[in-house]
């Protein structure tokens, strides 16, 4: 049987469709839950995916996490053991809720940065495209301790691109399975979406898979 | 009653203020200030209403945390917090 994935729509998405088409192609079911729903189906994944929700009032995410799908998210997760995932927007949404630690900052030339980004996803060296304006991962040293401590960053920038502190692309609080990353996965899972670099083309299901494995287990 | 709050929202001190930062560089290259370790932030003006001034300002509060600011990163400091004017029942009212 197929692994189902709920994908949250906020007004000001973009990514949905990328996300939907990625995930089927790692083998998901996967469907739109619009960001006023508070009752979901039945998921092992949830995913917040990139975009620009409530077109980044206030600040990145800010606005989405008072959605009530996000609220009633809280309550899902627990009940439901799913595992959430959350890229780019998604990952800002997830700090500002603090289901995640930290903050997302500008990033550090103040530039929108959109290009392939070289990474360190659990030891193994691969590359993703990034395109982010708030990228720049922020803890104080306290919870930064306690990151690396809890072995949370499963992602990390080869060469440093916006200023993340510890080089920080992407958090896994491994107990609550909750995922957050900057880079996009979704836009390197087809070989139709980057047809100049094929070795690399496909390095987004590697994220994906380990998803797979980590709902499998 | 009504009132009417004015906010600004600025990162802490200790995170680095990439705009800020941006905006001395200039300063310094067309030799108006060498040092102007130019801050930057976001301003909001809301209106509130409340029975009370207390409850306003209770409401203002919860604003600034749930909606405003994020406290990992930023702090929020109120500028202006004053009943609308021409909701007073007499002019020269004053409010604690």
């Amino acid at each position: 049987m197929k692994l189902k994935a709920g994908i949250i729509v906020f007004l000001g998405t973009n990514c949905e469709r990328d996300t939907k088409t990625a995930l089927e192609k790692s083998g998901f079911k996967a469907d739109y839950i619009f960001h006023t729903e508070t009752k979901f189906k039945n998921y092992d994944l949830i995913v917040l995916p990139g975009g620009f929700s409530f077109g980044d009032y206030v600040r990145a995410g800010r606005l989405a996490k008072l959605s009530p799908a996000v609220f009633a998210l809280k309550d899902y997760i627990k009940n439901h053991k799913c595992f959430t995932l959350g890229i780019c927007n998604g990952f800002q949404i997830l700090t500002e809720a603090r289901f995640l630690p930290g903050a997302l900052i500008e990033n550090k030339n103040t530039k929108f940065i959109s290009r392939d980004e070289k990474l360190i996803f659990n030891n193994e060296k691969i590359t993703l495209p990034v395109a982010h304006k708030e990228g720049c991962f922020y803890a104080d040293s306290n919870t930064l301790k306690i990151i690396e401590e809890k072995n949370m960053v499963f992602l990390r920038y080869q060469n440093n691109p916006n200023g993340s502190i510890n080089d920080i692309a992407g958090l896994y609080d491994r107990e609550n399975k909750i995922m957050g990353l900057m880079p996009h996965p979704e836009r390197a899972a087809l070989k139709e979406c980057a047809p100049n670099s094929p070795n690399n083309a496909l390095d987004g299901l590697k994220i994906f898979n380990f998803i797979k494995e980590e709902i499998l287990k | 009653m009504k009132f009417r709050a004015k906010i600004i929202v600025k990162l802490k001190n200790k995170i680095k203020d990439s705009k800020g930062e941006a905006v001395s560089a200039v300063l310094k290259r067309i030799a108006l200030e060498d040092e102007a370790n130019v801050r930057t932030g976001k301003y909001f003006e809301l209106e509130i209403s409340s029975k009370t001034t207390d409850g306003a300002h209770f409401k203002l509060q919860e604003i600034i945390k749930e909606v405003l600011v994020n406290p990992v990163v930023e702090t929020a400091q109120i500028l202006e917090f004053e009943p609308v004017k021409e909701l007073l029942p007499e002019s020269g009212a004053v409010l604690e």
